[in-house]
Formats: C-alpha cells, structure tokens, sequence
C-alpha cells in the first residue's frame, strides 16, 4: 500500500496501517535519536516516544511537507526537550554544589542546531561518501573503523591483523588523502564545505 | 618542533602522550598551518561520526505495538469482547451436552471450547466497516471461496471465526485490501485459530 493511501487510514485509527507505515520509519528515527542524543537508552526511549507521537498525532500532518519531513521534525523536537531537560538539571546540581564548572554552559540550542544541519545535510553526507570511495582502501578501511565506528587504535590492529605503527600511519595518510580530496574545487566537494566554512580555514 | 601531521592525526583521536601533547600545543601556538589543519581534521572526524547506522534494537517494534491503543470504539471492543465470549461459553455447554453425539467434524461449538482455553484479547482483529454493505461482500466472498469461517451477527457487528491458517490469511488479505474497513486493534502475527469482529452501522 503506498504512503499517502496507509496515512489515510491512520489518520482513520487504522493500527494495521499504522504498523506497516511506522515500521519503515523506526531505524531511522532511532539513527537520527542517536545521533543527536548519544545515549543508548535515552535513543531508545526518545525513539519510541516519537512513534506514539505520529500515531497520537498524525492528523496534525497537513501534507503540506514530506511525511519523512514531518517524522524527523517530531523526532529532533523530541531530542531537543530530552537536551533542554539535562541542561536544566545541569544548572541545579552546579548551583547546589557551587563547583567551578560555570563554564559549562554549552547553549543547548546552538549546538543542536548545529547537529541537525549537519544530519539532514544530504548533500553534504553525499560528498563526504564519494570523497571515501576516492581513498584508497587501506586507508578508506582504518578511517572507517576508527570514525565511523569508533574502534580503538588497539581494536583495529588486531582486527586487520596490522601493527599499531600501522594503524597510526595509514590513518595519518588516509586523512590527508580525504581531506585533500574534498578540498578540490569543484562540486559534490564544495557541498561539503559550504557547511564548514572553507573561507574560514584556508 | 617542525610541523609533523601524523601527530596531529594522533592528537585528534586522544593518542599522544602528555609531552606530546605539551609539545604540539605549544607548535600549535606559532603555526597557523597546522592550526588550520588540526581544525579541517576534527572537523572531517565529526562529520564522519554521522556516517555512522546504528541497528535498530530487537524487541524496538514488539515494544512499540504493545503501547498502540486503539483511538477510539474502546467500549465497542469489551462489548464486542464481552458479547464473544458469552456465545464460547454457551456453546461450550451445549458441547459438552452433545460431546458424544457430535465427535467429527470439528464444530463451531469445539472451535468455542479451544477459544476459552487461548488469551482471547491477544487473538481478535477488532475493525470499523463503512457500512453494511461491505459485510454483506466479505460474507459473500467467505462463501464464494469455501473458506472455513463461521460467522455470527447481532446488532451492529459481525464476529468470524477461522479454523485455519490459510483461510484466515485469505479472509485478512481481503479485509486488508478493502478501504472500506478501518483496524481499531492489531491483528494476530500468526494466528492459528483467531476471531474477527467487526462493527457497522446499522443504517447504509
């Protein structure tokens, strides 16, 4: 059954068509709580707690975005109260214990937004993904399990059955190749950059 | 110090040690370069962390479902629930009157006493039908097909009962493919011997 029919019919109370429709959005409402959250159980709640939010309130869906548009946009409102709430929890336990961390004060706001441009920016992801292809596979390989999926230095040699003097090098290696990849004028690449204020580092 | 890249990539990932990193703070303070560079490498690393796919945990969808309450006809439901079980249990007696009169085949009436003996919330697929008419073409479609599905009416709401798999799966894809009926409860995954009700209006 297409989007727009099984919307219909969840906006009607339909949980059949609600279980078909939502099941296509659960990885990546729980990717983008990650992300954004970087807690396991939090994701996990967060996550569900969106797909009862679009089952309670699907008929607040206009269509006048994407569906996909309206899901992530319940999904990063709901990660920003979870944030909003840590950094008031955060000022009460440094006005009770009087500590020296007053600079801890992260705008909450900013930072998320800054996490969100980053996440929705598909052209910006699109770039990152061909400059890698680029890369030569050794280098590709450690990049990564060391950035992607965060493995330690010790986790990589053993996994590729490489020295840890490897490792170190070829990310070395890897990570200028990639860079100078992307740094090339032309486009996807400055897609990439348009993000990251080239102007501002070259 | 001379500018040296390999200590950077080290420094971004936490890796030097403690004169290293003395060492390369106080580099980092002359060199513009290597600033520039430290900082398109630690950007290059956050950008590569939302690569990252994270799985979706096992039971996520299971626990999901769980918490999906119907919106609306909760009290059509325990009436619907109430009004099936009332009709087991009778059969169920009448059956156990004629047990031996009536060994095979399987009755309605043996369907009955196997349903008091299952958790019979976790079995029925409770539904809205447009009108009448919609009901009237399921029967007619049960019928058609030979499927082996009894059904009792009342007032307002049919209820179906299947013997087996295949028929109830043929009985679902058709309710499924209509427009014309609404879920309000969530169908059994693998349903063996399972009920459905549905509720109609009584006028077109």
């Amino acid at each position: 059954m297409n989007e727009a029919k099984l919307i219909k019919r969840v906006k009607k109370g339909d949980v059949k068509a609600f279980e078909e429709l939502i099941q296509q959005y659960e990885p990546i409402i729980y990717n983008t709580c990650m992300k954004i959250l970087k807690n396991e159980h939090e994701a996990y709640d967060a996550a569900q707690e969106v797909c009862i939010k679009v089952w309670k309130q699907i008929d607040r869906f206009e269509g006048n975005s994407k569906f996909s548009t309206w899901v992530y946009r319940v999904t990063t409102n709901q990660c920003l109260d979870i944030l909003r709430k840590h950094k008031s929890q955060k000022v009460v336990s440094i006005e009770m214990g009087n500590n020296d961390e007053g600079d801890w004060s992260l705008d909450v706001e900013d930072t998320t937004q800054d996490i969100l441009k980053h996440i929705e920016n598909n052209e910006m992801v699109d770039a990152l993904k061909l400059a890698l292809s680029e890369l030569k596979e050794e280098h590709r390989q450690v990049i990564l399990l060391r950035d992607v999926e965060d493995y330690s230095y010790e986790e990589i040699s053993q996994k590729l059955s490489i020295s840890l003097g490897t490792v170190k090098s070829r990310l070395s290696r890897g990570r200028q190749n990639l860079r100078n990849i992307l740094l090339q004028d032309k486009e996807p690449f400055n897609s990439f950059w348009s993000q990251n204020s080239k102007e501002g580092i070259l | 110090m001379r500018c040296d890249y390999d200590k950077l990539s080290l420094y971004v990932d936490d890796e030097l040690d403690e004169a290293g990193i003395d060492e390369l703070e106080e580099h980092l303070k002359e060199c513009e370069d290597c600033k520039n560079d430290l900082e398109i490498l630690m950007q290059l690393k956050n950008e590569l962390e939302q690569l990252k796919e994270y799985e979706l945990p096992e039971h996520f969808h299971e626990d999901l479902m769980n918490n999906i309450k119907p919106k609306k006809s909760w009290y059509k439901y325990y009436v619907g629930l109430a009004a099936s079980m009332l009709i087991v249990v009778v059969s169920f007696t009448l059956a156990a009157d004629e047990i031996d009169s009536v060994p095979e085949p399987m009755s309605i009436d043996m369907m009955g006493a196997r349903q008091v003996q299952m958790p019979v919330t976790a079995i029925i697929w409770e539904l809205d039908a447009a009108d009448k008419g919609v009901v009237e073409d399921l029967k007619l479609f049960i019928d058609n097909n030979k499927l082996l599905v009894t059904y009792f009416e009342s007032d307002g709401q049919i209820q179906l009962f299947s013997q087996n798999e295949n028929d109830y799966i043929s009985m679902y894809d058709y309710i499924y493919a209509t427009d014309d009926f609404i879920s309000i409860s969530r169908p059994a995954d693998l349903p063996i011997i399972s009920e459905v009700v549905i509720n109609y209006p009584l006028t077109d």
